[in-house]
């Protein structure tokens, strides 16, 4: 007993209020709402639960027993455990278990959980999830791989988009969609979606939310948007087209939506086609990945590669891309199409019947 | 081949004819309607089934009317209410969770190193001892399989006694 309560307060006189202290902290730490702040680390007040609206509900409102006190022994715990972590991490050298540690020193502080848990983690709010700090990074990463990869890797795998188009995928960078001219739909498309050629007549919005510690100021990023069910009447078959390309692109960790704002000429490798499927060509797939370009080389901008028949192993292979993340929509021939069409200046599109005319 | 069912009712009559040898019973008083004579020599096996006479098993009133409310109600409704936290009550409770469950970690690795040393130590000294003395060792080694408990085991104390060794001790001649 004597020593249980010696070695307490030792700790407690080194760790002092590791995470209240923000002198030297980033302020996405913190809970911005200063009320709901006081509610969980002071004990909550008469008024009742500031995250519940209506001043009824709040006063009919009853916490748990006891659960003020217990949170109280247990922040201590975690804080005097974080303080050794923050304390092991002054030391250490090596760049993952410093950024493990970093980790392990915030990621059960309840202002971080509470930050991450009741706010948006796909457009993020910097100032409360700063994905520029690991914490947020990692519980971003828990975040996707609990549903938003797997939902991915199945659509991906069972619309045969791998191995159509490569021949797999390590999914480490979280990709989504968005179509937000006002002839789009203003969400995050769902991977495998079919969308209207209205919808898609303008470039997607793509954003690239990195997980993983790479430099943002010397990585760049490559994105390929593939066709793979253009129909090819000399073979029988099919073929890929090359709908957009994008090389040689920045990104933040926080600010991270590739559109016009982010990437100039000198990125397009092709602008972009908006799908025009061809009447009873079927459902045809768009399958964009997204590639980590090694060692900050530069993928060269002169268009050799032939956009109507694309070889998208070839070009990975001669660029040494790493694919690091994917998405995928589908289009079928609809009304719109011939719209579509004459405002980018195609030729009208064929008519595929059942039997095929000479 | 005996389905349980026939095994059960083969068995009550067994125990029917058993009962009557040894307590005398008239076979009148058993509802059978068999001539006496016939059940005391052969056991009949035919179970006849009586009629019912309570509807509803043997539960108390107050009991059956609480078994059939429930079985009335779906059983959403039977659950325990669901716990409803607000927002910052839901952080407070999983720091409390997270706390215990890095508790309860620590605790134990540091069981877990503590028996990794002992197992070492004990390991160590086991090699000693084979070095010393390969007999010791063997005997230290025998197998106890089947043994229930140790009877040699000296009885533990919280401490070591007053006096450790008898020097002077001489065994009882007779």
């Amino acid at each position: 007993m004597l020593r249980r309560s010696f070695h307490s307060s030792v700790a407690k006189k080194n760790g002092a209020k590791i995470w209240s202290d923000f002198s030297n902290r980033k302020p996405s730490l913190s809970i911005a709402n200063s009320k709901v702040k006081s509610y969980i680390l002071e004990g909550s007040s008469q008024q009742g639960p500031p995250s519940i609206r209506r001043r009824s509900n709040r006063i009919k409102y009853q916490s748990p027993e006891n659960i003020d006190e217990t949170f109280k022994t247990c922040y201590e715990f975690l804080e005097t455990r974080a303080a050794s972590k923050y304390a092991a991490l002054e030391q250490e050298k090596d760049a993952s278990k410093r950024l493990e540690l970093a980790v392990d020193a915030e990621r059960y502080n309840p202002e971080v959980l509470y930050n991450f848990q009741y706010n948006d983690k796909l457009e993020n709010n910097p100032s409360v999830i700063d994905y520029n700090v690991p914490v947020y990074r990692r519980l971003g990463r828990e975040h996707w791989e609990s549903y938003g990869q797997m939902l991915l890797m199945q659509r991906l795998e069972t619309l045969a988009a791998i191995p159509d188009t490569l021949p797999t995928l390590v999914p480490k960078v979280e990709v989504s969609l968005k179509f937000p001219f006002s002839t789009g739909v203003n969400k995050w498309v769902e991977p495998g979606e079919i969308l209207s050629s209205n919808a898609t007549s303008f470039p997607p919005q793509i954003k690239i939310q990195e997980y993983d510690d790479v430099d943002p100021a010397t990585q760049l990023y490559t994105v390929l948007l593939v066709n793979p069910d253009e129909p090819n009447m000399d073979n029988n078959s099919f073929k890929t087209t090359l709908q957009y390309g994008l090389v040689n692109l920045k990104v933040d960790f926080n600010n991270n939506t590739v559109d016009a704002r982010i990437f100039t000429k000198d990125n397009v490798l092709a602008p972009y086609l908006p799908p025009v499927p061809e009447k009873n060509a079927g459902t045809q797939r768009f399958v964009l990945w997204l590639f980590r370009q090694q060692n900050s080389a530069q993928v060269p901008l002169d268009n050799n590669s032939n956009r109507d028949n694309f070889d998208i192993r070839r070009f990975v292979h001669d660029h040494k891309l790493q694919a690091v993340g994917a998405h995928l929509w589908r289009s079928q021939w609809d009304n719109n199409v011939s719209n579509v069409r004459n405002k980018y200046g195609l030729p009208e599109g064929r008519v595929f019947h059942r039997v095929r005319r000479a | 081949m005996i389905k349980p069912f026939q095994y059960f009712c083969l068995f009550i009559a067994w125990k029917l004819s058993h009962f009557q040898e040894r307590h005398s019973i008239p076979t009148a008083m058993i509802p059978n309607g068999r001539p006496a004579m016939k059940s005391l020599g052969n056991p009949v096996l035919q179970f006849v089934r009586g009629k019912r006479t309570k509807s509803k098993g043997t539960l108390s009133p107050a009991l059956q009317r609480a078994v059939t409310q429930l079985s009335v109600m779906s059983a959403g409704r039977k659950q325990p209410r669901m716990l409803k936290l607000s927002r910052e009550d839901l952080v407070k409770h999983q720091t409390i969770q997270n706390c215990w469950a890095l508790y309860q970690k620590e605790l134990r690795e540091n069981r877990n190193t503590q028996l990794r040393l002992q197992y070492k130590s004990t390991e160590q000294a086991m090699q000693l001892l084979e070095q010393l003395d390969p007999e010791l060792f063997e005997a230290a080694n025998a197998s106890e399989a089947g043994k229930r408990f140790p009877l040699e085991m000296r009885v533990p104390t919280e401490y070591p006694p007053n006096k450790i060794w008898h020097y002077n001790h001489k065994t009882k001649e007779d």
